[in-house]
C-alpha cells in the first residue's frame, strides 16, 4: 500500500478538481449559459462574437427597413390620396367642358378646384414622425411653398432637396425612405412645345426649356404700306392692326372707294379718312389712312407689319425676326426660353403654349382653374377648346402619378421581401449564437448528477481509507 | 561485563528507533519531510574467541528516505507550473477585463456604435440618433480606456510583484545557504541533521516554484543553486538578484548592483512575471492600441471632412500633437494636399483653397499653422501644442469635398456658361475636362456636344447640348455628377474643368491633430468623443452636402468602419476586435491546459515521492510496535542476565 500522502494528494486532486467542474455546471445551470468567457471554448468565442456582430448588425438594417418601410407606406398612401384628388380634378374638367355648363356654371368648378389646389399642396408636405415625405434629403422643412394672389395659389414652388437619402436595410442594399417630390409630381419627358393659338408661331427648330403651360403674347408695333398708292396706318394703326409679317395685300380701288385685305370683304371709305378699320379673312384688321390716297389709284399694295413676343403679358418684348424659324423668347420669371419659329407668324394674338412632358401636378390644376375662371377672357369657343387641351396636361400628371405609385408599391414589395429575407437569416444567426452560448439544461443535469456522484465517491473513499489505522488495533 | 553490553546496545538501538518514529509521526503532515528510518548494524564480536558471539547492534545511520533523481524531476517540472499559473492567474484578469461573452464588452460596444451609425443614416437629423452614436461613441471609448489603463495597471502590477518574487528569491537563497553552513559542519563533524536537509530542500522547493533553478549537492553536503546559470547560492554564500528596468521599458533579473539584466528568462512565476511584462501584456496593449487608433482613423478621416446640423466652422481647435514632424505622430500624416472651403456668410460665396503638406518628415504643426495662414480669412496657430484653426469676421471654414458649381478654369467664350451639381462617389480625387465640340447655340445647334474626360485623360461622357437639350437642364456625367449648360452659345474646342473631390485631406493631417473629428486620442487609454460633439451632438458630421443635410458622411464613416484596414493586417476592427477577444481566450485555455497538466505531473511526482518518503502512520505504527517489543525484550535480557550474575554472586 502506498503511502497516506499519496491517498491524501490524490484525494485532495480529485475533490479540488470535482469541486471546480461543479461550481462550473452549476454556473451554467444558474445563467443557463455554456460559454462566459473567451476561454470557456475560444474557436466557439470567436464564432459566438462574429454572429453577435451578424446579428446586430441585422437588426440595424431591420430598424431602418422598418422606418424606410413607414415613410414608404405612408408615402404611398398620399400618393393614393394625391390620385383621388386629381381623379375629382379630372370628373371636373370634363364636366366644365360640357356644352351645358356656362361660364356662371363653371365659377363653382374653378373654386372646388383651387380647394383641390389647395389639399394638393398639403398632402406634398405631408409630414411623418416630423419628417417631410416629399422634400428629398430636407426633411425639416416644408418642400412646397404656395404662392396666393386674392386668396388663390397663384404659383406652387419646390423648395426642397434634390437628392434622396439612401439608407442601408439590407447588405449591398440602399433604399430612400424620403422622396423627391420635384420628380414624384412633375413630369420629366419633354416634347417639342404645342402652340394652339393662330398667331402663326410655331415651334422653333432648337429645344425649348420652358416648362407646362406659357401664354405667348403676339403684338403688333407698326404696319407700312409699299408703293406711291398714298395709304398710310391709321390713327389706330400701331394699337388696333393685328396682322403681322410682310404676306399681305391691301387692294385698293380709289375710284370706287373701297379696301381689301387679304381678300377679304371690301369697305367703303369716304375721301380723307384717317383710320378706315379693314379686316381680313381670318380675323386680321388693319387702321388705314387715305386721307393722301391718289384718286386714280386702283391695285394691290403690299403692306408688312413688325412686332413683338412676349411671355409676360407684354411687360418684356422681343422683337419678331419673321425670317428667324428659331427665336428664344425668354419667360423673365423663370428664365427659360420658349424657341419660336416666327415665319408663319401672321396675327398677333395671345397664344397658348403647352410643353407636353414638362408639368407638374399643381400647374396643370391651375391652368385649367384659370381657364375655368377664364382669367384672360378668351371667347367661349376658345376657353372650351383649351381646356380640351388643359385636361392632356391632367392626364399626363395623373399618368406620373400612377407611375409614381408602381414605384413606390415595388419599392415596398421588396422592401417587405428583403425584410422576411433579413428576418429569417438574423433568426438563423441567433439560433446559431443561441446554440453556441446556451447551456444544454439536459446534459448539465446530467453531468452535474455525474460528478456529485463522483463527488460523494471520493469523499467516502477517502474517509474510508483515513480511517483505517493500526493505533485502533494496538493495546 | 558480557552480556550487559548486548542488553544495552538492545535497549538504545530500540530507543533511538522508537524517537525516530516519534519524529516521523510528529512530521507526518510536514510540508517537504522525509520519512527517517534507523540504520541498525549488528555489532560483531570478540574476534580472537573461535566462538565469537556478536555484540548487539547499534544505530549507525538515520536515513532519509529521498530519491535524488524525482527530486530533480520535481525540481524542474515546478518552475513550469510556477510561470503557467502566473501568467494564467494574470490573463484571466485581463479576460475578466476584456469583457465577458455575456455582457460584450468591447465587442459589444464596437457593434453598438456601428449599430448606431446605421440608424442613425436612416434618419441623419434625428436628435435622438445622432445623441444614440455619441453615447455609443462614448461607451466604445470608455471601454478602450478601461482596456488599456486596466493593462497599464496590469504591467505596473506586474513588475512590483516581479520585485517582491525576486526578494523572496533572496530570502530563500539565504535560507539555502545558512543551511548549507550547518550542514557542511555537521558533515565535517561525521553527523548530519535529516530535519535540517528537510527544511533546505523545502526552501529549494519554493525557490523552483519562483525560478526555474539547479541543484547540485557537493562533496560537502552543500547545496549549491544555479540560476539561469548563473550562482545563486555557493555553499554559504548568496548572489541575491533583483529587478532593474531597461532603457526600452521591459524588465530583467540582474544580480544586485548590476547594470546588466536578463529579459528573457524564463521559468517559476518571476518567468512569468517577465513574459508578461515583456512579451504578453505589451503584445495586447500593441493590439488594443492598433484597434483603437483603427477604429479613430477609420470614423475620423470621414468625420472631418464632413459638416453636422451645426454647419461650417468659425474656429476648430485640435488635440495635443507636440512640435514633433508629422510623419512621427501617433497617426502619421503623408504628403499631399488638403482643400477646405472659406464661405463669405454674407452673401455665400465660396472660395475653395489648397493646403500642401509637401514634407512630412521635417514640417510641423507650426509648419502647417504656417501654410493654413496664407489662406485669405483664415489664421492659425499652435497653442499649448493645439493646432488652431479660426475665421476671420463674417466667414466660415469647412473641409466639405463637394463640388463647387462654378468650373474651376474655363476657357468658355461664348454666352452659355456651364454649373456643375451633384454629390461626387468616386474613390480618387480627379479633375474632369469637358471639351466643346462644334460652334453653335444651346439647345438649338444640332451636334453640339460637350465630351468629358476624366483625369486620367479617358472619355468619360459626350453631352449632347444641340438640338434635343434643353438649356439648364442638368445631364448626369459620372459617379453622382451632372453638368448643365446654360442658355447661350459656345465655340468649338474651348474647354472648362472642375474638380471632384473623394477625400478632401488625404494627408490624414486633419484627422492626427483632431480638428472637426469624432475621436480625439492617439491610444486606447487616450481615447474620447471629441469635446464640442459631446456638448452638442449637432457637430456630429453626418452630411457632405453644403445644404447641411443628408447622410452621406454617416454612410462614409460606417462603409469606413467596417472596412479591412491596412493597420490591421487587412482585418476589419469588429473582426479584429473578435481575434483579440479569442486569442486572449485562447492563452488562457491554453496555459489552463498547461497547468493542469503540469499540475498532474507533478502530482504523480510528489505521489511517488511520498510513496517512497511519506510518513504513513500505520507503517510507523507497526515499526512502533517491532521497536517496543524489541525495547522490552532487551530489558528482560537484561533482567536475565542481572538475575544470573546474581545467583553467580550468591555462589559466591
Amino acid at each position: 500500500m502506498g503511502g497516506w500522502g499519496s491517498i491524501l494528494n490524490t484525494s485532495q486532486a480529485a475533490l479540488q478538481y470535482q469541486t471546480r467542474q461543479l461550481a462550473a455546471l452549476q454556473e451554467a445551470i444558474s445563467s443557463g449559459l455554456r460559454l462566459r468567457h473567451a476561454s470557456d471554448a475560444p474557436p466557439d468565442a470567436f464564432r459566438l462574437l462574429a454572429l453577435r456582430s451578424e446579428s446586430r448588425s441585422l437588426q440595424t438594417y431591420g430598424s431602418n427597413l422598418a422606418t424606410v418601410n413607414d415613410s414608404l407606406t405612408l408615402a404611398m398612401d398620399v400618393l393614393q390620396d394625391v390620385s383621388d384628388v386629381y381623379a375629382r380634378v379630372r370628373e371636373l374638367t370634363t364636366q366644365g367642358m360640357s356644352g351645358t355648363y356656362s361660364a356662371g356654371n363653371r365659377q363653382p368648378i374653378a373654386q372646388e378646384l383651387n380647394s383641390l389646389l389647395e389639399q394638393l399642396v398639403s398632402l406634398a408636405n405631408t409630414r411623418h414622425s416630423g419628417k417631410y415625405l416629399f422634400g428629398g434629403s430636407d426633411t425639416t422643412s416644408a418642400p412646397y411653398e404656395a404662392e396666393y394672389e386674392d386668396g388663390r395659389i397663384v404659383g406652387v414652388t419646390y423648395t426642397g432637396s434634390g437628392q434622396s437619402v439612401l439608407v442601408p436595410v439590407a447588405p449591398g442594399v440602399e433604399y430612400s425612405g424620403v422622396l423627391v417630390g420635384d420628380e414624384i409630381f412633375r413630369s420629366d419627358s419633354r416634347q417639342p412645345p404645342e402652340f394652339l393659338g393662330d398667331t402663326g408661331a410655331a415651334a422653333g427648330a432648337g429645344t425649348s426649356t420652358v416648362r407646362g403651360e406659357v401664354w405667348l403674347t403676339v403684338s403688333h408695333e407698326a404696319t407700312a404700306y409699299a408703293g406711291a398708292s398714298g395709304v398710310a396706318p391709321g390713327t389706330s394703326s400701331a394699337a388696333g392692326d393685328t396682322v403681322l409679317g410682310s404676306g399681305h395685300v391691301l387692294t385698293v380701288d380709289a375710284i370706287n372707294h373701297t379696301l381689301c385685305l387679304d381678300g377679304g370683304t371690301a369697305v367703303s371709305f369716304a375721301d380723307g379718312e384717317t383710320d378706315v378699320r379693314v379686316s381680313g379673312p381670318g380675323g386680321t384688321v388693319v387702321y388705314v389712312s387715305v386721307a393722301g390716297l391718289d384718286p386714280a389709284y386702283q391695285g394691290d399694295v403690299a403692306l408688312s407689319a413688325s412686332g413683338t413676343l412676349s411671355l409676360d403679358g407684354g411687360t418684356t418684348c422681343t422683337a419678331i425676326d419673321f425670317a428667324n424659324a428659331d427665336l428664344a423668347v425668354i419667360d423673365p420669371a423663370t428664365g427659360r426660353a420658349l424657341r419660336i419659329d416666327c415665319t408663319g407668324i401672321v396675327q398677333t394674338g395671345l397664344e397658348p403654349v403647352r410643353v407636353p412632358g414638362t408639368y407638374d401636378m399643381f400647374a396643370a390644376v391651375m391652368a385649367v382653374r384659370d381657364l375655368m375662371l377664364n382669367t384672360r377672357g378668351l371667347p367661349e369657343s376658345q376657353q372650351l377648346a383649351y381646356l380640351n387641351e388643359a385636361v392632356k396636361a391632367v392626364n399626363e400628371v395623373a399618368q406620373g402619378l400612377t407611375a409614381a405609385e408602381t414605384s413606390v408599391g415595388a419599392g415596398i414589395g421588396v422592401l417587405a421581401t428583403l425584410g422576411t429575407s433579413l428576418e429569417n437569416i438574423q433568426a438563423r444567426t441567433d439560433d446559431q449564437a443561441a446554440a453556441l452560448e446556451n447551456a444544454d439544461i439536459v446534459q448539465v443535469a446530467t453531468d452535474l448528477a455525474r460528478q456529485q456522484t463522483l463527488y460523494e465517491m471520493t469523499l467516502a473513499s477517502t474517509a474510508r481509507l483515513l480511517s483505517l489505522s493500526l493505533f485502533d488495533y494496538i493495546g | 561485563m558480557a552480556g550487559y553490553e548486548i542488553g544495552l546496545a538492545g535497549l538504545q538501538v530500540a530507543q533511538k528507533a522508537i524517537q525516530i518514529i516519534g519524529n516521523n509521526i510528529a512530521n507526518a503532515a510536514t510540508e517537504g519531510y522525509h520519512r527517517q528510518e534507523a540504520v541498525i548494524s549488528p555489532i560483531p564480536g570478540n574476534s580472537l574467541s573461535t566462538l565469537a558471539t556478536g555484540q548487539g547492534a547499534e544505530v549507525i545511520d538515520i536515513r532519509r528516505l529521498v530519491d535524488e533523481l524525482l527530486e530533480q524531476q520535481i525540481r524542474r517540472q515546478q518552475p513550469e507550473l510556477g510561470q503557467v499559473s502566473q501568467e494564467l492567474v494574470t490573463l484571466q484578469s485581463l479576460e475578466t477585463v476584456l469583457g465577458n461573452l455575456t455582457t460584450g464588452g468591447l465587442a459589444g460596444a464596437l457593434d453598438d456604435f456601428l449599430g448606431a451609425l446605421g440608424q442613425l443614416a436612416s434618419e441623419p437629423d434625428s436628435a435622438a440618433y445622432r445623441s444614440q452614436v455619441v453615447g455609443a461613441g462614448e461607451a466604445l471609448a470608455a471601454e478602450f480606456r478601461l482596456l488599456g489603463s486596466a493593462i497599464r495597471d496590469l504591467e505596473m502590477q506586474v513588475a512590483s510583484e516581479a520585485r517582491q518574487l525576486a526578494d523572496e528569491v533572496n530570502r530563500l537563497a539565504q535560507s539555502v545557504a545558512e543551511a548549507n553552513g550547518i550542514a557542511v559542519d555537521a558533515w565535517a563533524r561525521g553527523g548530519s541533521d535529516s530535519n535540517l536537509l528537510d527544511l533546505r530542500d523545502q526552501a529549494v522547493a519554493e525557490l523552483a516554484d519562483l525560478v526555474d533553478i539547479q541543484v547540485r549537492t557537493d562533496a560537502n553536503g552543500a547545496a549549491n543553486l544555479q540560476l539561469w546559470g548563473t550562482p545563486l547560492v555557493l555553499n554559504r554564500q548568496v548572489s541575491e538578484i533583483e529587478i532593474n528596468t531597461t532603457g526600452d521599458g521591459t524588465i530583467g533579473v540582474a544580480a544586485k548592483g548590476s547594470a546588466y539584466a536578463d529579459t528573457t528568462v524564463r521559468g517559476g512565476r518571476l518567468g512569468g512575471m517577465l513574459a508578461l511584462a515583456n512579451d504578453l501584456l505589451p503584445r495586447v496593449q500593441q493590439e488594443i492600441d492598433a484597434l483603437a487608433r483603427a477604429v479613430m482613423q477609420q470614423v475620423n478621416r470621414c468625420h472631418v471632412q464632413g459638416v453636422g446640423t451645426a454647419g461650417s466652422f468659425t474656429e476648430l481647435t485640435g488635440q495635443p500633437v507636440g512640435d514633433s514632424p508629422l510623419a512621427r505622430w501617433a497617426m502619421p500624416v503623408t504628403a499631399g494636399d488638403i482643400r477646405l472651403r472659406v464661405i463669405n456668410t454674407a452673401t455665400g460665396e465660396v472660395t475653395r483653397y489648397t493646403v500642401t503638406i509637401a514634407d512630412p518628415a521635417t514640417e510641423t504643426a507650426a509648419d502647417v499653422a504656417a501654410a493654413f495662414s496664407t489662406v485669405a480669412n483664415l489664421s492659425a496657430n499652435v497653442a499649448g501644442g493645439c493646432l488652431r484653426l479660426q475665421a476671420a469676421p463674417g466667414f466660415a471654414f469647412d473641409f466639405l469635398p463637394a463640388l463647387l458649381p462654378d468650373p474651376a478654369t474655363s476657357t468658355l467664350t461664348g454666352t452659355a456658361a456651364a454649373t456643375l451639381s451633384g454629390v461626387y462617389g468616386g474613390s480618387a480625387n480627379q479633375t474632369f475636362t469637358a471639351t466643346v465640340v462644334g460652334t453653335g447655340e444651346v439647345g438649338a445647334t444640332s451636334s453640339l456636344t460637350v465630351e468629358v474626360r476624366s483625369g486620367a485623360g479617358e472619355l468619360v461622357r459626350t453631352l449632347n447640348v444641340g438640338t434635343g437639350y434643353a438649356a439648364g437642364d442638368a445631364l448626369a456625367v459620372a459617379d453622382g455628377l451632372s453638368v448643365a449648360i446654360s442658355q447661350g452659345t459656345l465655340n468649338d474646342g474651348e474647354q472648362f474643368t472642375f474638380e471632384a473631390l473623394a477625400d478632401s485631406d488625404p494627408t490624414g493631417l486633419l484627422a492626427a491633430a483632431g480638428l472637426n473629428t469624432f475621436f480625439v486620442g492617439d491610444s486606447a487609454e487616450t481615447m474620447a468623443v471629441a469635446e464640442p460633439i459631446r456638448q452638442s451632438s449637432s457637430r456630429l458630421a453626418t452630411t457632405l452636402s453644403t445644404d447641411g443635410i443628408g447622410n452621406l458622411n454617416v454612410r462614409r464613416m460606417l462603409d469606413a468602419a467596417q472596412a479591412p484596414a491596412e493597420a490591421l493586417g487587412g482585418e476589419t476592427t469588429a473582426g479584429a476586435c473578435r481575434n483579440l477577444v479569442s486569442t486572449i481566450g485562447q492563452w488562457v485555455a491554453l496555459r489552463q491546459a498547461r497547468s493542469n497538466t503540469f499540475e498532474s505531473i507533478l502530482r504523480e511526482l510528489t505521489n511517488r515521492r511520498d510513496d517512497l518518503g511519506g510518513v504513513d502512520i500505520n507503517e510507523e505504527a507497526a515499526n512502533l510496535l517491532v521497536f517496543e517489543r524489541m525495547f522490552q525484550g532487551a530489558a528482560k535480557y537484561l533482567a536475565a542476565v542481572d538475575q544470573a550474575y546474581q545467583v553467580l554472586m550468591d555462589i559466591l
